[in-house]
């Protein structure tokens, strides 16, 4: 059976300095430096992963963290199918931030955006200032999964990505049901633009079209 | 895909001519300095900027200003001479003129090398060394690449013949020369006696010959006169005349204000500006950088610490003592780039935004594209913008642009944004793949800007051909001001409602 091929975005969000660059450079590139530049533009890097049959095709947006810069959010943040709300175990201050994001993210994109609380420099547990079961706890408060890595160890990372596109592609598929459940009974506002799917066998012809989200 | 193709701008697509003498200076209005009483944040303001827009004056800065009183500035010396005796390790006769800059050169760029040369028959020894340590922050950078070539944009990566992987590794890491301008030793000591002279009385020049201090600032402020022109080109140095001990005051914070959670974010900071260079790998000077942004958030609460400060900063220390940095930074923030480092970044947004209108007129296929691809200005100019291009460019052509700002204000941002954008573009291939492709390849482009066109004396020529006159500039702003404010009110009435369902 020949699979589908998606597309997702997903973004980066949390304090400065909690580590989102360097997740996504772990992921993407399997690198960990620990003295690259501090990020003030945000910066998209993108990812083909096979899941399966499928292919997903990751749009992974990194963001800055300093809360001066929180006012783009919604730039950055918008048409986003997943987003990691990180924070830095050590530091209680990323963790309540997280908090402001996900209140924001839940009344701006609603329930389409799964969201993961991601809680990264695992490889600092000695130190650690944020009780993971309080973590845990939260994430489950709001319908979240929490997650633990180091980017620096290279922990948890493929797990977390990997994670994620599987259950943005089970969002996907069960509000396309959804979709054609409503569209069946003549109900059909729940359109959305942002992700394409595009079966393997239409995906060659079609290639050059499907960029964008 | 991550890879991008870095094809090299061919020649013929370059259509602007290159005529200098067609460079047309805007008059200039003069500005007072009220240099009383009255905290420096408050004092310095374009008479145009007061008309119409209280809340977010358009920063159009024609020159800096200058108090009545009379000076010896060009001879003053700089009090923070602890710094600069403990890296000079050798008392070598140097010409007058360059001593106090001198000590900083090796922190220099580009033309400071060519510069040292000047004194290379007298002092081998001297230039030598200098030599040594300018190479050395590329040394550093090679090797850390090697290791691990990793910042936010070594995603964007490039396949050319070598193996550096992104364009701004690409940049930091090449040999200079590849981008720097080449100028006749001869010039350089003739363009240093022009500044020597033009800075021993510099007020007079402001207002009478302005057009002069214009043209010299295009051509290039040399190296080894950069750090006090700069000085005085933003009427930093008045400030610090006027106010010899504010920069202790407030380094040592006697008011206790509040800055802790400024403070936080900035020692989060210090290790990530320039990490491979010279001065930041060393502990003294990841202080030297904590100390002038913490005593500017001390000096301007409102502001604080925004972390696109952090490389205006660093650049700033690479040339000139804390205290001197401290007040340009001062003038950076409050007056040229004034709201820009504000929590929300309206002024920022706003910018763009007129950045994008003023586009329209550049290139109307491209303006289109990124229209239909709904791509936000934010999305590429924060940076060029907030940090003055000093993320962005080369570091020889860097230094250029800050020639010009200094001089010409924020103007020269918009004539240097839409000069990147421009040659992002010129490529038609590379603009057919980003109508087929969608937003991210074009994205893409703006962030791997073609490698030639960022060669100083290409950028500075060709950036100066861009003429923005005032008005449309204002018009642009204003049109985008209203946009934005308009969005603004709707996205809050959106969240409003959707607050109320929920």
């Amino acid at each position: 059976m020949s699979g589908k091929s998606y597309q997702f975005k997903i973004v980066l969000l949390g304090e400065g300095c909690v580590g989102k660059t360097s997740l996504m450079l772990r992921y993407v590139q399997d690198k960990f430096n620990d003295e690259h530049l501090s990020t003030i533009q945000a910066a998209f890097i993108k990812k083909k992963i096979r899941i399966g049959s499928n292919s997903v095709e990751l749009a992974i947006w990194d963001t800055a963290g300093q809360e001066k810069y929180h006012a783009l959010g919604p730039i950055y943040y918008r048409g986003s199918n997943g987003a990691f709300l990180v924070y830095d175990i050590t530091d209680i201050d990323s963790f309540e931030r997280i908090r402001k994001w996900v209140t924001e993210l839940k009344t701006s994109l609603g329930d389409d955006c799964i969201l993961c609380i991601v809680g990264n420099k695992s490889d600092l547990e000695k130190n650690r200032n944020v009780p993971i079961k309080e973590a845990e706890e939260y994430a489950k408060s709001v319908g979240a999964k929490h997650y633990s890595t180091s980017a620096k160890l290279n922990q948890g990372v493929n797990e977390l990505f990997l994670d994620i596109s599987k259950r943005m592609i089970e969002k996907f598929e069960s509000s396309e049901n959804l979709e054609s459940i409503n569209h069946q009974s003549g109900n059909s506002s729940n359109k959305r633009n942002t992700i394409q799917v595009v079966d393997d066998s239409v995906v060659q012809q079609e290639d050059k079209k499907s960029g964008c989200c | 895909m991550t890879s991008l193709e870095i094809k090299r701008l061919d020649s013929e697509n370059v259509t602007r001519t290159s005529s200098k003498s067609s460079i047309i200076s805007p008059t200039r209005s003069n500005l007072k300095i009220i240099l009383n009483s009255s905290p420096p944040q408050t004092a310095p303001k374009t008479p145009s900027a007061h008309k119409n827009d209280k809340e977010i004056p358009i920063n159009i800065v024609k020159s800096a200003s200058y108090a009545r009183e009379k000076s010896q500035q060009s001879e003053q010396i700089s009090p923070n001479m602890s710094l600069e005796n403990s890296n000079l390790n050798n008392s070598d006769n140097i010409p007058d003129i360059n001593t106090d800059t001198l000590r900083f050169n090796k922190y220099g760029f580009i033309q400071s090398a060519k510069t040292e040369e000047i004194y290379s028959d007298t002092q081998p020894s001297k230039t030598d060394t200098l030599k040594k340590i300018f190479k050395s922050p590329n040394n550093t950078l090679n090797r850390t690449k090697e290791q691990e070539p990793d910042d936010t944009d070594s995603m964007h990566t490039i396949s050319t013949k070598s193996n550096i992987t992104n364009l701004k590794d690409y940049i930091q890491n090449t040999d200079v020369e590849e981008f720097s301008e080449n100028i006749p030793i001869k010039v350089i000591q003739l363009r240093e006696l022009k500044w020597v002279e033009m800075l021993k009385n510099f007020d007079e020049w402001m207002d009478k010959r302005f057009r002069k201090i214009k043209s010299r600032c295009r051509k290039g402020i040399p190296q080894s006169m950069r750090s006090k022109a700069w000085m005085h080109l933003t009427g930093a140095i008045l400030l610090k005349k006027n106010k010899p001990n504010y920069y202790n005051e407030c380094l040592n914070n006697p008011n206790n204000l509040d800055v802790a959670k400024y403070i936080e974010d900035i020692k989060k900071d210090l290790h990530r500006q320039f990490p491979s260079h010279e001065i930041f790998m060393k502990r003294e000077g990841r202080q030297m950088l904590f100390n002038v942004l913490k005593a500017y958030a001390v000096h301007n609460k409102e502001v604080g610490y925004c972390q696109a400060q952090g490389p205006i900063a660093a650049l700033l220390l690479m040339h000139m003592p804390e205290e001197d940095a401290f007040w340009m930074l001062i003038r950076i923030s409050d007056f040229y780039l004034k709201e820009y480092y504000k929590p929300g970044l309206e002024k920022v947004q706003i910018d763009g935004h007129s950045l994008f209108n003023l586009f329209k007129k550049e290139n109307l296929p491209a303006y289109k594209l990124m229209v239909s691809q709904s791509i936000d200005p934010v999305l590429y100019m924060t940076e060029w913008f907030m940090c003055v291009y000093a993320r962005t460019l080369p570091w020889c052509t860097v230094l250029r642009v800050w020639d010009m700002f200094f001089c010409e204000g924020i103007k020269v941002l918009y004539r240097v944004g839409l000069y990147l954008m421009l040659s992002a573009f010129s490529d038609k291939q590379k603009f057919q793949r980003c109508q087929q492709q969608g937003m991210y390849e074009t994205l893409n482009l703006l962030k791997n800007l073609p490698i030639d066109s960022l060669t100083e004396a290409e950028l500075v020529r060709e950036s100066s051909m861009i003429k923005i006159s005032e008005s449309e500039l204002r018009k642009a702003f204003e049109k985008s001001r209203a946009e934005f404010s308009k969005e603004k009110n709707e996205k809050f009435k959106k969240t409003a409602n959707k607050k109320k369902i929920n």
